[in-house]
């Protein structure tokens, strides 16, 4: 009897519970894809923002290439230092003391709130160095926060990785960097590529590392690194915060949305493909 | 041949450099968190960790407590990781045992896509419903407080939990089930007497995971919790620590006292989330011993 009653009830309570977020995760997406479907139209996509206040009507081009080249940038610089960082690991840090102060170094900076980024990037970068706000300051805030992001990802990829061609390549006589170079790195490729694209998805929704260094309600295209610029999230924060219209926050934060998820169905797809083709 | 050799040592001065500069970073941001803020704890002391102190930066005499926002921060993010974590557990014990295997994992992979939706998005999402809806159907003047942003914050999280806890329910299962099949024993008696019991350890990490996470979030909390540095109430308005930074951090002097004192406000912030991660990395090293040794 008891015995039942225990089956019924973790069932009923699992499956509430699993109810409640399953359902509460597909309304957030069906309601701002809902809201966002009628914002969003050809000329919204490709105009600049205008209207008075700025933002309340026109478009939101240039925050559309604004955020591809923040993402662009710091994953090229936080991507970069990342993968490197990785490899140092796995295959170089032999030194117990250095290693681990490397190591112990990756997870600090992963585990730091993107805010405290933010801070630490707008008072050395603009107060201390004395640059402009500008999409160089914001980059560069940004890919502190990829470089952990990549760094733990690959170091994954390259301990998963086979031995096998290292070892022997080893053994061959061949160097250390030549097998590395030639045989570890391009044979992962795809993956690390990867991680380093899904840190860039990452950076590019960012708000707080990018507030105060470079972002701006209104930038004229074509972006450079001298100079401040727009992004998504942010012109999202903006059209909210400032109350200026929540119709077209909805179109941005649909366009926002969309971009990401598309940017990781790509990963995993290619992923997918890939292992599959391997195996 | 040279320049073979001359790519190879380049690539190796590269790796070293790369690895020597994040240890950098790391020193640098420690060094430069911890000089900024000393000014204010030279100059304020021990009034910043008063409670009776106010964050008042901007007043005839201004006071900088800093205790409002850290239970702020505590209380928001406390409550956001036990409903998470409620909620994860049911959603992991279901997707594991009663829905069908395939179903089961495409919706854990769009439970982990959340876990790349910006924080902004959330907070706007809560700002435009969640508020609403409590302005609407509460009666509140304003619909942004404490409740509104641990409930945005929970969806957050959870991507986090369920996939520390499919995971440890996964690699339990493998061990025991085919045993307790093999026993006669229901999947109810190994879940509520085996399962339960032995997923403490992982469940602390997820704890501790969340935590960590959810102690940093900036945007959606900032957007949906009201930000007055007042005492948190379930109801009432409140602020975290990452939101007070983000809103004042634009609009103070390079060198004020506002400004160390939000920086030693991110020291604390800071201190926080690496104990919790601190505790959780252990946790999870002793709870992959216990697995292996037994």
């Amino acid at each position: 009897m008891s015995n039942s009653l225990v089956k019924w009830g973790i069932r009923l309570i699992s499956g509430l519970l699993a109810a409640t977020v399953l359902g509460s995760i597909s309304f957030v997406f069906m309601y701002l894809f809902n809201r966002g479907r009628t914002v969003i139209s050809w000329s919204f996509l490709t105009a600049d923002p205008a209207g008075m206040p700025i933002g309340t009507a026109g478009g939101i081009f240039p925050a559309i290439i604004g955020t591809f080249s923040l993402g662009l940038f710091s994953a090229l610089i936080g991507g970069t230092l990342g993968v490197l960082v990785a490899v140092w690991l796995v295959y170089y840090g032999k030194q117990p003391l250095l290693s681990k102060a490397v190591y112990l170094a990756v997870y600090f900076l992963s585990g730091l709130p993107s805010i405290i980024f933010g801070l630490v990037g707008y008072t050395v970068l603009i107060f201390r160095l004395g640059f402009n706000r500008s999409l160089f300051c914001s980059g560069l805030t940004v890919s502190l926060m990829i470089l952990p992001f990549v760094a733990i990802r690959v170091i994954k990829i390259l301990q998963e990785h086979e031995r096998d061609y290292y070892t022997q390549s080893l053994s061959l006589g061949i160097s250390k960097e030549y097998t590395l170079l030639h045989v570890v790195l391009p044979d992962s490729s795809v993956e690390i590529i990867g991680t380093v694209f899904i840190g860039m998805a990452y950076g590019m929704g960012a708000v707080a590392p990018i507030m105060y260094t470079g972002a701006v309600m209104l930038s004229p295209l074509p972006v450079a690194l001298d100079k401040p610029f727009m992004s998504l999230p942010y012109h999202l924060y903006l059209l909210v915060s400032n109350g200026l219209s929540y119709e077209y926050a909805y179109g941005t934060a649909c366009v926002l949305l969309l971009l990401l998820l598309v940017m990781q169905c790509v990963y995993r797809l290619v992923h997918w493909l890939f292992y599959h083709r391997r195996k | 041949m040279i320049i073979r050799q001359l790519v190879q040592l380049i690539f190796k001065c590269l790796l070293v450099i790369a690895a020597i500069s994040t240890f950098l970073l790391m020193a640098v941001m420690l060094g430069h968190l911890l000089s900024e803020s000393r000014l204010s704890i030279s100059r304020v002391g021990l009034d910043l960790l008063n409670p009776q102190k106010d964050w008042r930066p901007l007043g005839s005499t201004p006071s900088y407590g800093v205790v409002n926002i850290l239970a702020g921060t505590l209380c928001v993010t406390g409550l956001s990781v036990v409903l998470s974590v409620i909620f994860g557990t049911g959603t992991a014990l279901f997707l594991a045992y009663y829905f069908p295997a395939a179903a089961a994992r495409v919706i854990l992979s769009v439970i982990e896509l959340i876990a790349g939706i910006p924080s902004v998005i959330f907070g706007f999402f809560g700002l435009s419903v969640v508020v609403k809806w409590f302005e609407s159907h509460l009666q509140m003047a304003s619909g942004e407080c404490v409740l509104a942003a641990s409930l945005i914050l929970t969806l957050m999280l959870l991507p986090f939990v369920v996939s520390t806890m499919t995971e440890s329910i996964r690699a339990f299962r493998e061990v025991y089930e085919p045993t307790s099949i093999a026993l006669g024993l229901s999947r109810e008696y190994f879940i509520v007497k085996l399962l339960l019991p032995r997923l403490r350890l992982p469940l602390l990490t997820a704890v501790m995971l969340a935590f960590g996470r959810g102690l940093g979030e900036t945007m959606a909390v900032m957007m949906v919790i009201g930000n007055s540095p007042a005492w948190p109430r379930l109801f009432g308005r409140a602020e975290t620590i990452a939101s007070l930074t983000a809103l004042e951090m634009g609009g103070v002097e390079y060198g004020s006292l506002h400004l160390s004192s939000l920086y030693f406000a991110n020291v604390m912030l800071l201190v926080l989330v690496l104990s919790v991660f601190g505790a959780g990395y252990f946790l999870k090293r002793r709870y992959s011993h216990e697995q292996l040794a037994r």
